[in-house]
């Protein structure tokens, strides 16, 4: 009882300074608010769940941001069936509208590639690492590195296009 | 000394470089005025858009401890029923067995429809206005 209370504890001090960053990031891939709020509620029960499975040595956010993803790619499955049953009664799917700046990037990420796209969203909305993104995405750093410089520059290239 | 990689310099951005390399590589921008020039502009628009990001940032209403009550209501509620449901089976007439099914019936279409409408507060109101207006109309356009 008192290893369980202990492993919780745990738990809760890694995850505490995560938390904002963690629903930046599902709200990034998810596009809705309370889709962020129940991935990430949805991410700390697996997360504890499956804390045996976190190895300490390798990096907690990049661990933890994996498990985010996962509890988010879940949701848009789930989401994607219930959109088909709207459609089905006449339901016109209707576009997010732009409502702040950072609305306005996640409209442009859509732009990239989805390889692009997933380190940039790592990098900007859940503030990683190079060792965080390579952890949560199971790619090699050296692949980070190249593969984020490449989804600035496209970026760049979209902004460019739009300010013109 | 190597070359800069295009990616180092992203790498220099995000203070990923190992220092030694960081210094070269900080050596060859001082003396190649375009390629410092491109690394001034990565930095600047690097810069907006870790600002628009950073606008998105809130606190989630979402803690372990309450999704560990949750859970565990939700399985005691689970036993609960099942282990009135088999007392019941035991002990009522067979009526009871109808009343039974009709119930578990009605959860798991109830569970069904749940899961479909669970969706956002526009498509819930639609949902909602599509059904008002279904009802009296079919009613009135009925044989």
């Amino acid at each position: 009882m008192v290893l369980r209370d202990d492993r919780r504890a745990q738990f809760e001090r890694w995850v505490e300074p995560l938390m904002s960053r963690a629903a930046a990031y599902a709200y990034s891939l998810l596009r809705n608010r309370a889709d962020a709020e129940d991935a990430v509620q949805d991410a700390l029960l697996k997360g504890y769940a499956g804390l045996d499975n976190y190895d300490e040595a390798r990096p907690f956010q990049g661990w933890w941001f994996a498990v985010v993803r996962h509890c988010c790619l879940d949701l848009i499955r789930r989401r994607q069936i219930r959109r088909s049953f709207l459609r089905w009664l006449g339901r016109q799917p209707a576009a997010a509208p732009a409502t702040s700046q950072a609305e306005e990037l996640l409209r442009y990420l859509e732009r990239l590639t989805p390889l692009q796209r997933q380190v940039l969203e790592l990098r900007y909305f859940g503030d990683c690492s190079y060792r965080d993104m390579a952890e949560t995405l199971g790619i090699p750093d050296g692949t980070v590195m190249s593969r984020l410089h490449a989804a600035r520059q496209a970026l760049a290239e979209i902004y460019r296009k739009e300010q013109t | 000394m190597n070359p800069v990689a295009p990616a180092e310099l992203s790498a220099l951005l995000d203070s990923e470089l190992p220092s030694q390399r960081a210094d070269e590589v900080r050596h060859v921008l001082r003396a190649d005025p375009a390629l410092a020039s491109a690394f001034e502009n990565l930095a600047r628009l690097d810069a907006a858009w870790k600002a628009q990001a950073a606008g998105l940032a809130f606190r989630p209403r979402a803690s372990l401890q309450h999704g560990l009550r949750h859970r565990c209501l939700r399985t005691g509620a689970l036993l609960l029923g099942l282990g009135g449901l088999r007392l019941g089976l035991k002990l009522a007439p067979p009526a009871f067995e109808i009343v039974v099914a009709l119930a578990v019936l009605a959860l798991v279409v109830g569970w069904g429809v749940g899961y479909l409408i669970r969706t956002s507060e526009d498509d819930c109101w639609w949902l909602v206005r599509r059904a008002v207006r279904l009802g009296p109309s079919e009613a009135a356009a009925g044989p």
